[in-house]
C-alpha cells in the first residue's frame, strides 16, 4: 500500500478527509462532539436548550404554508415529465418534501408511498426499489423518515440511494439526528415542515448540485490548483491565527466549490460527504457574501447528535474565497471574527489572495496543449486523499455538461457495481470513447474522441498519468495541516 | 407408349428376288441392288437419304460375293472368288479399268474392308493383308501382312477395328488398321473354350470407347446376357466391364443408339434398353445392368405402297426374320426393300422411368435431351408432392456435368505462359448442359411465386446445396430469388442463418437487396452491412451509414479517405454540436488534413463556425 502511495499521483500518507467510500449510510455515529467538549470542559446546557426549542416551535403551528396556490394542478404534464422526483415523508406518511410541486397537494401520493413501505415491512422485509419499464422507484428508509426517488434516468440504484442519503444528511445537518428522532418519539404525526423552513431551498440546491458535480458520486472533493508553497503559506496563516483558539475543530477555505485548504484539530477528520454539505450551504446561501455569519451546523458523518457552530465569511471583496471556522463553542463569534481578520491580513501580506484569484480565473485550459489532442476530458481521483481533479469542461461538452456527468456516472457504476465490479471499463460509442480504470491508488475516468484508436488511447492514458504525477502537488492538497 | 421408333421415311430399294441380290456396305452405309450379277445394272442407295443414287452396269464375271465402294466412291471393289478382288475405277457413273488383286497363295479371302481412302485390307483365313490402291496405275501395292488364324471376322468402320475370330469364336483378336500399319491388341478375355458365333458379336462405340459386345446364351430359361468388353484397358486392351442381363432366351439383335444399347428380342417382339453409364450392381470389375425400362416393342410403322386405285398402307412386320441389323442403328428388311434408322423417343422413355435421379442420368447423356429433361423436371416440381431427395440427386447429376464443363471452360480461359504451346481447345460441350440460367428460367420462373413459394424455397435450397457441393458459385439471380422467397414468407431467421453460414455468397447486388428488406426486418440492413464489409465495399458502407445518420461510424469506415468537406457539411446540417466537434477534431488531429485547412478557405469557414458555436458559452 505504501508503495502505491509513492507511485500514484495525488497520493498522500495523511489526509484531512475521511477516505471511506461514500455508499455507507449513517448508522454508526461517532460522538466526536462529546469527546471534544469533555476534553475541553465546556459548560453543557445544550440538552435543555434543545428541548425548549421544540416546545417553542410546537406552539407556532399556524406557520403552515400559505395555500394561495390551491388552483395549481398537482399532477400536470410538466410535473410528470420531470426525470427525477424526490420525496421525503415521515413514517406516518406525512409529507415533508417534494422536489417538484406542492407536498400538500400530493398528500395522497405520500400516502401511497407510506402504504407500500409499511406493507412490505409488515412481512419483516424492506422495500428497496420498484422497476416499471423506464421508471424506477427507489426507497430509502432512514428512521424516522422515508425517502423516495422516482426517476427515469440511467443512474443506478446505488447512485440514487447515495443521493437520497445526501438529502437525509441535509435534513439532519439542520436538526441533528438526535433531535429528529426525539421529535417523532414524542409525536408520530408531527409535521416536520415547520422546522424546515428555508431548508427546502437547500435540498433543492443539493439535488441539482449533486446531479451536476462529479464529487458526489466519486465521494471526493476537488481542490483549487495552487502551487504547494502558496497552499502551505495559506495553511500556516490559518494555523498562526487560530492555534490559540480552543475547541476550533476545522478551518475550511474554499472557493468556487473547490477546496483551498482544510486545517483540522488533531485526530479529527472531515468526511467528504460533510464537506459537500458545507459546499452546498455556501453555494446556496447568497446572503453569506454580504456579511459574516454565525450558523449552527450538524455534520452527520462527523457527529450526528449535535451541532458545530460555524463562522462563515468571504475573505474579502476582492477575493471570493469563503472561510469557515467550525467550533463546538456556541458563543465565540467575535473571537473567530478577529481570527478571520488576522488570517486575511496575513494572506494579503503573503500575496496569497492574488494567487487564489489567479487560480480562480485561469481556467487551466492549457492542459489540452499538453499533447492530448484526442482527450476530451478526464477525472482523476486519488483514493488515499479522497480528492479528485478534473480540467474545466471544454467542447463539445461545454454546451451540455450534464451529458458528460452522465457518461461518468455510468462508467463509475461499471466500476462500483455491487454485483459485478470491474477494474477496467472501456466503452466506445458514436459520441465518445470512455475509459474507466480502478486501481488500488486511484480511479481514472477519461473521455476521448470517438474515432481515437485503442492504442492511442492506451498511450494517452499513460502520458496523462505522468502529467498528473508531475503536477500533483499543485492539483491536490497533499498535506493535512493541524492546529 | 413406345420409346423406340423407326425412321418415318425408310430408304427403299429393290427387294431381294431371283434376279436381284442386295448387299449392304456398313462402312459407307451403301445399299447395293445388283441385278443379274451387274449386267442388268447396279443401283446404289445411301442410307443417308440425301445423297445421290448411283446407277451403273458392270460385267458379270461370276456371282458377286461382296461389293463395296472406296470411302470416296471413286473405286468400286467386287469380290467374286475366294482368292481375288476386282477393282474398278468409277467415274461419272461408268466403270473403267478393271484390275484384280489376289491374296497370298493357299489363302482364302474371308472378306475385305476399306480401311483408308486408298487402302484396302483383305482378311484371309491366314491373316490380314494390307494393300495400297493406286487407281492411276491400275495396280495395288502390298503394304503389310499380319498372320493369324481366322475363321470369321467382324469389322467396325468407325473405329477401323477388326475382330478376328478363330477356334470357333473362342479366340477373339482385335486388330486396329491404321494408315499403312496394323496394330494387334491383346485378345478378348473370355471364359476358356467358350465359343461364339459371328452373329452374336457386335462391334460398337460406347461413349467414345470402342467396345466388343458378345451375346452369351446359357442353358436354362431367361439367362441370356450381353458381355460388354470395352477397349479401355492398358494399351487399349479389351476389358470385360459390363454385363447386360437380358432375362430372355432366343434370337437377339443389337443396335447402339445414342450410346444406349438396344437389344431386340425376336420371340417376344420387344426391345430392351440398356445404358452402361447408369449405376449397377458391381463385383469390382464388372457392372451388371438391368434394362432401364421394361421391354417394349418398337413403334409400329407402315409403308404406303402405290396400289392400283389408291395407295395402300402396308403394316410392316416388326422383328421379322427378314430383318438384318447393322451398326450402329440400321435395320434392313431385305424382303420388303426397306432400310430404317432406329431412334429413341426420349420423352416417352424418360416418362417410363419412375426414379427422377435415374431418369436425369439417362437424359443427361442423350443428344438433344435438354428441353426434354427440363420439361420433365418442371412436371415433377409441379406435382403436389415432390420427391425432394431424388430431386436433390437429380440436381447433383446435372451439376456434375455442369461443373466439369465449367472447370474446363475456366481452364481454357486461363492465361497460359507465352512459352506454353498453344493447345487446341478441346472443351467439347456436353450433350446436355443445364446451367443456372436454365434452371432459373425453365424451372423457378415457371412456378407460381405466390402459391408455390414454399416449394420454391425447398427447391432453391436443394439446388443451391447441390451447386455448393460441386463448388460452383451460385448466380446472383438465384440468390436473389431465394432471399425474396424467404422474405415473402417472413423467414428471416432462416435468411440470417443462410447468410451467416455463407450459403448465399456475398455480393453487392445481394447486399442492396438486403438493404431494401430493412424496412421489413431491421436486422436485414445489418446483414447487408456485414456482407459489404466482407467484400470490402467501404464506399457503400460509408454511404449507407451516412444515410442512416451514423456519421461518425461512416467516418470511421472512411478512415483517411474521408472527404473533410462532405463530412463537415453533414455534421453542420445535423445541428448536433457534439457531432460537429467530433468530425472537426478528427480532421484537425490529422496533420495532413490540418494542412489542407490552412489552405482552403471553405474549410476554414468550418473552424470559424466551430468557434462561434463553442466560444459563445
Amino acid at each position: 500500500m505504501s508503495d502505491n502511495i509513492e507511485i500514484d499521483p495525488g497520493a498522500a500518507r495523511e489526509s484531512g478527509l475521511v477516505t471511506t467510500d461514500s455508499f455507507d449510510n449513517l448508522e454508526r455515529m461517532s460522538s466526536s462532539l462529546d469527546e471534544i467538549k469533555s476534553t475541553n470542559a465546556i459548560s453543557q446546557s445544550e440538552e435543555s436548550n434543545d428541548n425548549a426549542n421544540i416546545e417553542q416551535l410546537d406552539e407556532s403551528t399556524n406557520y403552515v404554508k400559505d395555500s394561495t396556490e390551491e388552483n395549481e394542478i398537482e399532477v400536470s404534464r410538466e410535473w410528470t415529465s420531470k426525470s427525477k422526483h424526490i420525496f421525503v415523508l415521515s413514517q406516518a406518511g406525512k409529507p415533508i418534501y417534494s422536489r417538484y410541486g406542492n407536498e400538500d397537494k400530493l398528500a395522497w401520493l405520500f400516502g401511497v408511498m407510506q402504504t407500500l413501505v409499511s406493507f412490505v415491512q409488515s412481512s419483516d422485509d424492506t422495500i428497496k426499489s420498484i422497476h416499471a419499464g423506464d421508471t424506477h422507484f427507489v426507497f430509502l428508509i432512514k428512521k424516522p423518515l422515508i425517502l423516495v426517488a422516482v426517476h427515469k434516468t440511467q443512474e443506478s440504484e446505488q447512485q440514487i440511494v447515495t443521493q437520497l442519503n445526501y438529502v437525509f444528511n441535509q435534513i439532519t445537518s439542520i436538526l441533528t439526528l438526535t433531535r429528529l428522532k426525539k421529535i417523532y418519539e414524542q409525536r408520530q404525526n408531527y409535521d416536520l415542515r415547520r422546522l424546515l423552513t428555508g431548508v427546502e431551498r437547500l435540498i433543492d440546491h443539493l439535488l441539482d448540485f449533486s446531479e451536476k458535480d462529479p464529487s458526489f458520486f466519486l465521494g471526493a472533493v476537488q481542490c483549487l490548483p495552487l502551487t504547494s508553497s502558496v497552499r502551505d503559506s495559506i495553511s500556516s496563516a490559518i494555523i498562526a491565527a487560530c492555534n490559540k483558539i480552543k475547541n476550533l475543530v476545522f478551518a475550511i477555505l474554499l472557493a468556487n466549490n473547490k477546496l483551498i485548504t482544510l486545517v483540522r484539530m488533531k485526530k479529527y477528520c472531515l468526511h467528504p460527504a460533510d464537506l459537500h454539505l458545507i459546499f452546498n450551504l455556501v453555494q446556496a446561501s447568497e446572503s453569506l457574501k454580504n456579511s459574516e455569519s454565525w450558523t449552527p451546523l450538524c455534520l452527520p458523518k462527523f457527529d450526528a447528535s449535535g451541532f458545530l457552530y460555524g463562522h462563515v465569511s468571504y475573505l474579502a471583496e476582492d477575493c471570493q474565497a469563503c472561510l469557515l471556522l467550525l467550533t463546538v463553542d456556541r458563543d465565540v463569534f467575535f473571537t473567530l471574527s478577529e481570527a478571520k481578520q488576522r488570517i486575511v491580513e496575513r494572506l494579503r501580506r503573503g500575496n496569497s489572495l492574488e494567487a487564489i484569484n489567479e487560480a480562480l480565473v485561469s481556467s487551466d485550459a492549457n492542459w489540452n496543449g499538453a499533447g492530448f489532442p484526442e482527450l476530451r476530458h478526464y477525472i482523476y481521483k486519488s483514493k488515499s486523499t479522497a480528492q479528485f481533479y478534473q480540467p474545466p469542461i471544454g467542447p463539445p461538452y461545454s454546451l451540455r455538461p450534464r451529458r458528460l456527468i452522465d457518461v461518468y456516472k455510468r462508467s463509475h457504476q461499471r466500476l462500483h457495481s455491487s454485483t459485478r465490479p470491474l477494474k477496467l471499463a472501456f466503452e466506445r460509442s458514436a459520441s465518445e470513447a470512455v475509459l474507466a480504470w480502478d486501481t488500488r491508488g486511484f480511479e481514472l475516468y477519461a473521455t476521448f474522441e470517438p474515432l481515437t484508436s485503442t492504442a492511442a488511447i492506451i498511450a494517452s492514458v499513460g502520458k496523462l498519468l505522468d502529467w498528473v504525477k508531475k503536477r500533483e502537488d499543485k492539483l491536490f492538497c497533499l498535506n493535512a495541516p493541524t492546529f | 407408349m413406345y420409346y423406340l421408333k423407326l425412321s418415318e421415311a425408310p430408304v427403299r430399294f429393290e427387294a431381294v428376288n431371283q434376279l436381284t441380290n442386295v448387299f449392304f456396305d456398313d462402312s459407307n452405309k451403301d445399299v447395293f441392288a445388283v441385278r443379274s450379277g451387274g449386267i442388268m445394272g447396279v443401283v446404289v442407295k445411301n442410307a443417308n437419304a440425301h445423297s445421290e443414287t448411283l446407277n451403273f452396269r458392270m460385267d458379270d464375271t461370276g456371282p458377286v460375293l461382296s461389293i463395296k465402294f472406296s470411302p470416296d466412291h471413286k473405286v468400286l471393289t467386287v469380290q467374286r472368288t475366294n482368292t481375288a478382288v476386282q477393282f474398278m475405277n468409277f467415274l461419272c457413273n461408268t466403270l473403267d479399268a478393271c484390275y484384280t488383286q489376289s491374296c497370298k497363295k493357299n489363302s482364302n479371302i474371308l472378306g475385305f474392308v476399306w480401311s483408308y481412302t486408298n487402302e484396302v485390307a483383305f482378311i484371309t483365313d491366314h491373316g490380314l493383308e494390307l494393300y495400297m490402291v493406286l487407281p492411276e496405275k491400275k495396280s495395288l501395292k502390298h503394304l503389310k501382312t499380319v498372320s493369324a488364324t481366322v475363321q470369321w471376322f467382324v469389322w467396325c468402320s468407325t473405329n477401323k477395328l477388326a475382330l478376328l475370330a478363330s477356334s470357333h469364336g473362342s479366340h477373339l483378336l482385335p486388330v486396329f488398321i491404321r494408315q499403312g500399319s496394323v496394330i494387334k491388341l491383346s485378345k478378348v478375355e473370355t471364359e476358356p473354350g467358350r465359343m461364339a458365333l459371328e452373329r452374336d458379336v457386335t462391334l460398337a462405340t460406347l461413349y467414345g470407347t470402342p467396345a466388343v459386345l458378345i451375346l452369351r446364351h446359357h442353358s436354362g430359361p431367361g439367362t441370356a446376357e450381353v458381355h460388354v468388353h470395352t477397349l479401355d484397358g492398358p494399351g487399349q486392351a479389351p476389358v470385360k466391364t459390363h454385363v447386360l442381363k437380358l432375362a430372355l432366351t432366343g434370337r437377339f439383335a443389337i443396335n447402339v443408339v445414342d450410346d444406349m444399347i438396344l437389344v431386340h428380342h425376336q420371340a417376344s417382339r420387344s426391345s430392351l434398353v440398356f445404358d452402361v453409364a447408369l449405376p449397377g450392381e458391381s463385383d469390382g470389375t464388372v457392372k451388371y445392368h438391368t434394362p432401364v425400362v421394361p421391354a417394349k416393342s418398337i413403334k409400329p410403322v407402315s409403308l404406303s405402297l402405290p396400289g392400283l386405285i389408291e395407295p395402300q398402307t402396308h403394316e410392316c412386320d416388326l422383328y421379322s426374320p427378314n430383318w438384318v441389323v447393322f451398326q450402329p442403328n440400321i435395320v434392313i428388311d431385305a424382303k420388303l426393300g426397306c432400310l430404317w434408322h432406329i431412334s429413341l423417343c426420349l420423352q416417352e422413355l424418360c416418362s417410363q422411368i419412375s426414379d427422377v435421379s435415374i431418369c436425369t442420368q439417362v437424359a443427361l447423356k442423350r443428344t438433344n435431351a435438354k428441353m426434354v429433361l427440363l420439361q420433365l423436371l418442371l412436371a415433377i416440381v409441379m406435382k403436389d408432392k415432390i420427391p425432394l431427395d431424388k430431386l436433390q440427386e437429380s440436381f447433383n447429376h446435372i451439376n456434375y456435368v455442369y461443373r466439369d464443363w465449367y472447370e474446363a471452360e475456366i481452364q481454357s480461359q486461363m492465361a497460359s505462359p507465352p512459352s506454353a504451346p498453344i493447345t487446341a481447345k478441346n472443351t467439347t460441350r456436353p450433350r446436355v448442359l443445364i446451367d443456372q440460367d436454365n434452371i432459373y428460367n425453365d424451372l423457378f420462373l415457371k412456378l407460381d411465386p405466390e402459391k408455390d413459394v414454399e416449394k420454391m424455397e425447398w427447391l432453391l435450397v436443394s439446388y443451391l446445396t447441390s451447386l455448393s457441393e460441386c463448388n460452383i458459385m451460385a448466380q446472383a439471380n438465384l440468390n436473389e430469388l431465394l432471399i425474396n422467397v424467404l422474405a415473402r414468407q417472413k423467414k428471416f431467421s432462416v435468411l440470417q442463418q443462410l447468410l451467416q453460414y455463407g450459403v448465399v455468397a456475398d455480393s453487392k447486388p445481394i447486399a442492396c437487396l438486403l438493404l431494401s428488406l430493412g424496412n421489413l426486418h431491421p436486422a436485414a440492413s445489418q446483414l447487408a452491412l456485414d456482407m459489404l464489409c466482407r467484400i470490402g465495399a467501404a464506399e457503400e458502407i460509408q454511404e449507407i451509414l451516412i444515410s442512416e445518420g451514423e456519421t461518425v461510424s461512416a467516418l470511421k469506415i472512411a478512415g483517411s479517405q474521408g472527404n473533410p468537406r462532405k463530412f463537415l457539411t453533414l455534421a453542420e446540417k445535423s445541428g448536433d454540436s457534439m457531432l460537429f466537434h467530433t468530425i472537426l477534431t478528427h480532421f484537425r488531429n490529422n496533420p495532413k488534413v490540418a494542412a489542407m485547412f490552412e489552405k482552403d478557405p471553405r474549410l476554414m469557414s468550418y473552424i470559424q463556425q466551430y468557434n462561434l458555436i463553442f466560444d459563445k458559452k
